[in-house]
């Protein structure tokens, strides 16, 4: 490949891409954490969590 | 071994652990092949010169926010007319992958039509009917979020869903029906591709890519829709253990 | 078949009435071209090319303002409930509270849209084929509405949320109907090809939208 005058647009293009995927690896990754601390929360109130770690 | 096997939430949480790390390791492999191709291996346009590089995101892009929301009709189908329990989970989980690959392709584009066509945006056939698409992303993200029984969001946004389905013939037809600035299709045509095996290989390559991570996408958002309904179940039994004995009349009262 | 026609004859009496929804969409659709031109500022030229453009955007708007309560009233007497318990045909019901609605808060301003398109200075061949694509094209408003309408009394909230949600598919309605109303101005565009279309947009909104509403009432409040 060669860098020409467009390679601004492929550079943000690209970038676009990656912190798209980014993002939504993110999210997921966060939303995991948050619902992870809220099953640790119920075990902490004595909830029985049995059956919804065998799924963590 | 059935879909309906997949209807167990704690089978399918057993298979997505397992399978997960599979699709994103393949993914990446194959990503990182198809990128070689793309900006290395592969020639430069004729006349796009370098900008054709953009294509190996864009293109993919494209396929996979029409798949995604293909997947979610066929979940809304699965919710609505066979009442399978693990369908609107995964309905749910493609909303946000969905509407991030809308939002890369429409960005992509806009940033390859400049140096291109000169202009940021047209509103032309292909150009409107995927931004339309990406604000039916939303809507449905949003009915979501805002219906607060899962079951319940199941079944509507499964509606809407099949309501907005009727966008995606569109898109795909729509740079053949309409003669419009957006190049005709040079890929999934009845007589065979017409671009570059140099560059086809390479863009198919990359689209594999890209399509196995979103799997594991997928599948991630998936677990985590489950776990949180299995929280708000517990959740709920919880408040009912907790909540006070409903007082009694005194006797010989009457009421 | 005479019930059907008994709640389409209720429906239009109910918003033809003072108070009802016909002429508050009505004065809506007026206020939206009359205001228009202030911003635009007076240059005839000007607003007779977009004179069509504005017309068909402030039916748009009056239209699905006024649909958001398409069902409030049969959720508030119960007839809801009746229909979910009962295995009515909602389907049926759906279409004869369209037709209801569009005889009596769309049919309004079609009539009224020849009138304002002097203050727009569009030209006769301008109005006809305007007319004739509101006529035509405001059926597949009113189905689309019918089910932003079915969704806002069936979900406890986000009224706002519905306009939202609908309002992507009300594009090509737009579209089709600007673009027709274009090509008799503009010669040599023919007109047909684009009114074609907007006529098939409606039949087919009004197949999904009829199914889409009556399924969405169906799931209720529960």
């Amino acid at each position: 490949m060669v860098i020409d005058q467009h390679f601004g647009f492929i550079a943000f293009s690209w970038a676009a891409g990656i912190i798209g995927f980014a993002g939504i690896a993110f999210w997921i990754w966060r939303d995991r954490k948050a619902l992870d601390t809220q099953l640790a929360e119920l075990e902490g109130q004595g909830v029985d969590v049995s059956r919804a770690k065998e799924m963590s | 071994m059935g879909i309906l096997d997949y209807a167990n939430p704690t089978r399918v949480m057993r298979f997505s652990r397992a399978v997960k790390p599979w699709f994103l390791g393949l993914g990446l492999i194959t990503l990182a092949v198809g990128l070689y191709g793309a900006f290395v291996t592969a020639p430069a346009d004729y006349q796009q010169g370098e900008t054709i590089r953009i294509m190996y995101l864009h293109v993919p892009m494209a396929w996979l926010a029409m798949m995604a929301y293909s997947m979610m009709a066929l979940s809304a189908i699965g919710t609505l007319g066979f009442k399978h329990p693990m369908a609107d989970v995964s309905a749910k989980a493609l909303a946000p992958i969905g509407a991030t690959f809308t939002a890369i392709c429409l960005i992509t584009g806009s940033l390859w039509g400049k140096p291109m066509w000169n202009t940021w945006w047209v509103w032309d056939a292909r150009l409107t009917s995927v931004l339309i698409l990406f604000l039916v992303y939303l809507g449905i993200i949003a009915l979501w979020q805002a219906i607060e029984e899962p079951i319940k969001a199941g079944k509507v946004t499964a509606i809407i869903t099949l309501v907005g389905a009727i966008n995606l013939p569109i898109i795909k037809f729509s740079v053949d029906w309409w003669y419009t600035l957006h190049q005709p299709a040079s890929v999934f045509r009845v007589d065979g591709p017409t671009i570059y095996p140099a560059m086809l290989y390479p863009l198919l390559i990359c689209a594999a890519g890209f399509t196995l991570v979103f799997f594991y996408l997928h599948f991630a958002a998936m677990e985590n829709e489950l776990k949180r309904r299995r929280i708000r179940a517990m959740q709920m039994r919880a408040a009912r253990r907790v909540a006070p004995e409903q007082p009694t009349l005194p006797q010989g009262s009457t009421a | 078949m005479s019930a059907f026609r008994a709640l389409i004859a209720r429906d239009v009496r109910l918003a033809t009435r003072v108070g009802g929804g016909a002429l508050t969409g009505t004065l809506f659709f007026l206020a939206v071209i009359v205001t228009i031109p202030f911003g635009v500022g007076p240059d005839l030229n000007l607003l007779s090319r977009i004179g069509p453009a504005i017309m068909w955007i402030g039916a748009l708007l009056a239209t699905l303002i006024g649909l958001e309560r398409l069902f409030q009233s049969d959720k508030d007497d119960g007839a809801l409930d009746l229909l979910r318990l009962t295995d009515s045909p909602v389907s049926s019901f759906v279409i004869a509270k369209v037709i209801a609605h569009w005889l009596g808060s769309s049919l309004p301003l079609v009539l009224v849209t020849p009138l304002l398109s002097l203050l727009l200075a569009l030209e006769p061949r301008a109005i006809l084929a305007l007319t004739a694509t509101l006529a035509v094209g405001t059926p597949a408003l009113s189905f689309l509405g019918a089910v932003g309408a079915a969704l806002a009394v069936t979900l406890r909230r986000g009224a706002l949320l519905m306009a939202v949600i609908i309002l992507p598919f009300s594009i090509p309605v737009l579209i089709f109907g600007v673009a027709a109303t274009r090509a008799a101005i503009v010669e040599p565009d023919p007109f047909w090809p684009p009114f074609a279309l907007l006529t098939a947009t409606s039949l087919i909104y009004a197949v999904i939208g009829t199914l889409g509403a009556a399924a969405t009432l169906k799931i209720g409040d529960g």
